[in-house]
């Protein structure tokens, strides 16, 4: 790996367009990041960009008595060099970690999408199939309605005149599927 | 001002007496148009026009005489080739539509469809006369009797007309207003349908845009944070390394300093202390010869 990484100043992403572009739900860690990177960025401008140039000729002159200590920190000074390091591997891992993650959840969402897609489609067909409302007979609003209508040929149905809502899930039938009524112990079935 | 007539010694008027005649205290006569009789009165009263003590006429059970409700909408057609399933027969079948209309009836108990035949051959009275005949045949030869209560059949007529004419809009009018209200709940439950569809769509569409910008840039920014941190940490070391060494230079600048200053001190004082011995010590008489010397000094400038 080079030793000499790209030194960074300034961030080269545009927020704005790209927090027009991002829906609510990635709002909040968009906001993170950029709180990160905003932080990050105030940091590494607040602080000097380079080794300062001082001038050790002029300090000699200036203290001549000093000169062999001057002598030496110049040397140190001009032959020092910071290493800049480089960014652990590990958090280039769990970049490619996230990267993973980041495209399973757009399968996911893209398997959502032609589920949703075939559902309205046909939300959509039956409604244009549909005559005119004003023009439907008996069988159109069962049909079509069937919340509001029930066809009792094919609904088992039980009366709600309250409209509790009994008829809303299966809950009940399945509850009671096999209910059976208590049998007398002396009931016999061959008389 | 009255005083003036008071004074007056000779008085011609003694009194003012106001004459009129007899034709004078009767009321002018009325036109008949001003002044209705009862039967011009209750005229009045059918044409809904306000009598003359009245700003509007009073509001009665007959106003609506003579109107009909029409429909403001007409239904919506349907298409000429609309098919529930394709193989739908529309030439033999065709979609029944909702009339806005009932079938025209004539006296509400023949279909004016078993009538209008009757017009090529006989003319407009035909259906009458032929439905008349046929119920008076039936009558009179007792094919169809009806029970004696059949005489008030009359009354009853005569109060539907009378509720017809006088209620018909109005419930005609409200029930409308029902048949719309049911509509445009189903149409609303339509909508709604629809519209869940069409929201489903695009924010689907949005949220896919959006992973795919997220994919595009967010490795780039965790990058480029990284780098950001990588770049204050270098920077901090720089700003250390520089620190350290302005302060062992400064270090020795303020030494070199303090040392030339304090030599500075110590020389002064001592050049001072000298000074101020031999002047106390008058030593080589030097305070005769500074005088000496201010005195001179005075010659030359007064002379100048």
């Amino acid at each position: 790996m080079s030793q000499a990484a790209k030194r960074v100043a300034t961030s080269s992403v545009q927020w704005q367009k790209l927090t027009e572009r991002l829906t609510a739900s990635h709002v909040a860690e968009l906001t993170r990041l950029k709180g990160q990177n905003s932080t990050f960025s105030a940091q590494v401008n607040q602080l000097p960009n380079d080794l300062p140039k001082i001038d050790f000729a002029a300090l000699k002159k200036q203290l001549p008595a000093h000169s062999a200590i001057l002598d030496s920190l110049q040397k140190q000074y001009e032959t020092l060099s910071i290493p800049y390091g480089q960014i652990p591997e590990q958090f280039n891992k769990e970049i490619e970690k996230w990267v993973e993650y980041n495209n399973a959840r757009i399968k996911l969402h893209e398997l959502k999408t032609a589920d949703g897609a075939v559902a309205a489609k046909k939300v959509e067909e039956k409604w244009a199939k549909a005559p005119p409302v004003e023009h439907f007979d008996r069988q159109h609003f069962a049909e079509y309605f069937p919340q509001i209508f029930y066809d009792l040929r094919y609904q088992k149905r039980i009366p709600d005149p309250c409209n509790v809502g009994l008829n809303d899930t299966d809950q009940l039938e399945a509850r009671f599927k096999d209910y059976k009524v208590l049998r007398r112990a002396d009931k016999v079935d061959d008389h | 001002m009255l005083s003036r007539v008071a004074s007056a010694p000779k008085a011609r008027l003694v009194a003012i007496i106001p004459v009129r005649s007899a034709s004078d205290a009767a009321v002018p006569a009325l036109t008949p148009e001003e002044n209705p009789g009862i039967f011009q009165k209750i005229s009045m009263r059918f044409k809904g026009t306000p009598l003359k003590s009245e700003t509007h006429a009073p509001k009665s059970m007959f106003d609506d005489i003579g109107k009909q409700f029409v429909p403001p909408e007409p239904l919506p057609k349907v298409p000429k080739d609309y098919k529930e399933f394709p193989e739908r027969d529309l030439v033999n079948f065709p979609y029944p539509e909702r009339p806005t209309f009932e079938p025209k009836t004539r006296f509400l108990m023949i279909p004016d469809s078993w009538c209008t035949p009757f017009h090529k051959v006989t003319g407009a009275s035909g259906p009458y006369l032929f439905y008349g005949g046929l119920f008076a045949f039936m009558l009179n030869k007792e094919l169809w009797v009806y029970e004696e209560q059949g005489h008030m059949l009359c009354g009853w007529i005569l109060l539907y007309i009378i509720a017809k004419n006088a209620y018909g809009y109005r419930i005609d009018k409200s029930l409308y207003k029902g048949y719309q209200e049911r509509m445009d709940y189903f149409k609303g439950l339509i909508q709604e349908d629809l519209k869940e569809a069409t929201e489903f769509r695009k924010n689907s569409a949005a949220e896919t845009e959006a992973l795919k910008a997220v994919k595009d840039s967010f490795p780039t920014i965790f990058k480029e944070n990284m780098a950001l941190q990588l770049e204050a940490a270098y920077r901090r070391n720089i700003q250390s390394v520089s620190t350290e060494l302005k302060r062992r230079l400064d270090y020795l600048q303020e030494t070199e300093a303090t040392k030339q200053r304090f030599e500075r001190d110590l020389l002064l004082k001592l050049i001072s202390e000298g000074v101020q011995k031999s002047i106390d010590t008058n030593e080589g008489n030097i305070k005769d010869a500074y005088l000496d010397n201010c005195i001179a000094q005075l010659k030359t400038l007064s002379t100048k």
